[in-house]
């Protein structure tokens, strides 16, 4: 699967061991979880909170753990990302779902 | 061999790049200025820019945004001079391909090099590896990147057919002569009482009034965190607080302005005196780096995004949609019959799946609402 990696959605995200913030894309999202992007290492198991506009509007602080990890070929981290918070998965699918009612 | 563009104001910081750049084996072309990098970016079509932050003074948004109006498909990577993630995050959404934190080393470009050359996304397949979606994970992706492209290409409400509703409220003023849309707040300016409204979107109810005594507000937008008001005297930046606080006054370099907005980077007005449209700068003078000339009757109100410009004719009751970067060019035409009946629309607004405009007419003043989301 390749893409140009600018239509991916930006996201920022503040990392719960301490270690600060990093940024990535998200290459795909639904509303259990998304695949993210970054060269920030992480572990799995890890968690973060990720924040993200989806169709302008935004996601902030979705509480996410990281599920899988591998490095691509240019050495970036892909990282499979799953929600922990039923509420904000919630949210996720509403405005997934706002938007394939327009798309 | 692959040459790759440099834009650093300082010469530590160009011979730094250009340093670990002659290590990783690729060949540079160094830039000072936003006009050099620019210039050399249209005649060297190099493989990828690597500007830093604040390079020339401009922020890194201008760079990105000029560079990549004259190159589109070079990636752009923003060196940033401090490690913050929303900056970052902004910068992507601004055009950025990468953004990389400070300290600039060999291991931190050499991933965001080879990506940026390959100009592809990952070449991991994740179908098997991957963690385990659902069975819609798939076609939710797919709409989704139909409907976030669909969205960065501006497909706004004035795509093709009517817009599904259409609704209008009387004003408890007058002359309204400019509306902006602020995060879920309706502002109206009012030039006969000299005062700001702020509306409650969905049912227009007033919920404040703020008295501009020594301005009188002819045009209005949001961007950038702050209000933008066209006066009679200039423009003023002024801080969404409860005062609505001056921060700032300009001149206005033409004769009669009569639009304002923000796309996201530069402020643009609309001079029905003139016949021109202009791109600011926010800089401390708000300098006008474009201008466009426009037939003045076109110029009735003005909005934007990051990509459109969407003003008013004000004889033939059409709004009338540009490219940013082609002012000049009308791409399409929406006819307002709510304005053949003797309003004259004063100001434009929106916010993506709604439009708002206002209107001043015999019996005092009036806004309407066009929402594509069909309620």
């Amino acid at each position: 699967m390749t893409r140009g990696a600018g239509e991916f959605i930006p996201a920022a995200f503040e990392l719960s061991d301490g270690r600060g913030a990093g940024w990535g894309r998200l290459l795909e999202i639904n509303p259990e979880g998304a695949v993210l992007l970054t060269r920030v290492p992480l572990s799995r198991g890890g968690g973060m909170d990720i924040s993200f506009e989806l169709d302008g509007q935004k996601i902030e602080n979705l509480r996410a753990a990281v599920r899988k990890t591998a490095v691509d070929a240019d050495g970036y981290l892909v990282c499979g990302l799953a929600f922990l918070d039923d509420g904000q998965k919630s949210g996720v699918r509403s405005r997934l779902l706002d938007i394939l009612r327009r798309a | 061999m692959a040459l790759i563009q440099i834009v650093a104001g300082g010469e530590k910081a160009r011979e730094r790049l250009a340093g670990i750049f002659k290590n990783l084996g690729i060949e540079t072309a160094p830039a000072s200025t936003l006009n050099d990098a620019v210039s050399l970016a249209e005649k060297l079509r190099p493989r990828a820019v690597f500007a830093a932050d604040e390079a020339d003074g401009a922020p890194a948004e201008v760079m990105v945004r000029e560079l990549l109006r004259v190159a589109p498909l070079v990636p752009v990577v923003v060196c940033m001079n401090t490690r913050d993630s929303s900056r970052a995050v902004e910068l992507m959404k601004a055009g950025a391909f990468d953004c990389v934190a400070p300290p600039w080393t060999e291991e931190a470009l050499r991933p965001v090099l080879r990506k940026a050359l390959r100009m592809s996304g990952t070449a991991m397949d994740l179908s098997g590896g991957g963690p385990s979606f659902s069975k819609t994970a798939p076609l939710v992706f797919l709409m989704l990147a139909v409907a976030v492209s669909a969205f960065l290409v501006g497909r706004f409400y004035l795509g093709p057919g009517k817009p599904k509703s259409v609704s209008s409220w009387e004003l408890p003023y007058s002359h309204p002569s400019g509306i902006a849309f602020d995060g879920g707040k309706l502002w109206i300016s009012d030039w006969y009482s000299q005062s700001l409204y702020l509306h409650e979107p969905e049912k227009m109810s007033v919920t404040k009034v703020v008295s501009l005594p020594a301005s009188v507000p002819v045009t209005l937008c949001a961007g950038g965190g702050n209000l933008w008001v066209g006066t009679s005297a200039g423009i003023e930046k002024r801080m969404p607080d409860s005062k609505l606080t001056v921060l700032a006054r300009y001149k206005f370099p033409g004769r009669e302005i009569s639009g304002i907005c923000h796309d996201g980077l530069y402020v643009w007005t609309a001079d029905a005196g003139e016949g021109k449209i202009r791109r600011h700068i926010t800089d401390n003078e708000l300098t006008a780096d474009r201008e466009y000339q426009v037939p003045p009757k076109e110029l009735s109100a003005m909005f934007c995004g990051p990509r459109f410009i969407w003003t008013v004719d004000g004889s033939s009751y059409e709004i009338l949609s540009r490219s940013v970067s082609d002012p000049q060019t009308i791409l399409s035409k929406k006819p307002l019959p709510e304005y053949r009946e003797g309003w004259k629309i004063s100001g434009l607004t929106g916010d993506g799946g709604r439009f708002w405009a206002v209107a001043e007419g015999k019996s005092g003043g009036r806004v309407f609402l066009y929402d594509s989301r069909g309620r």
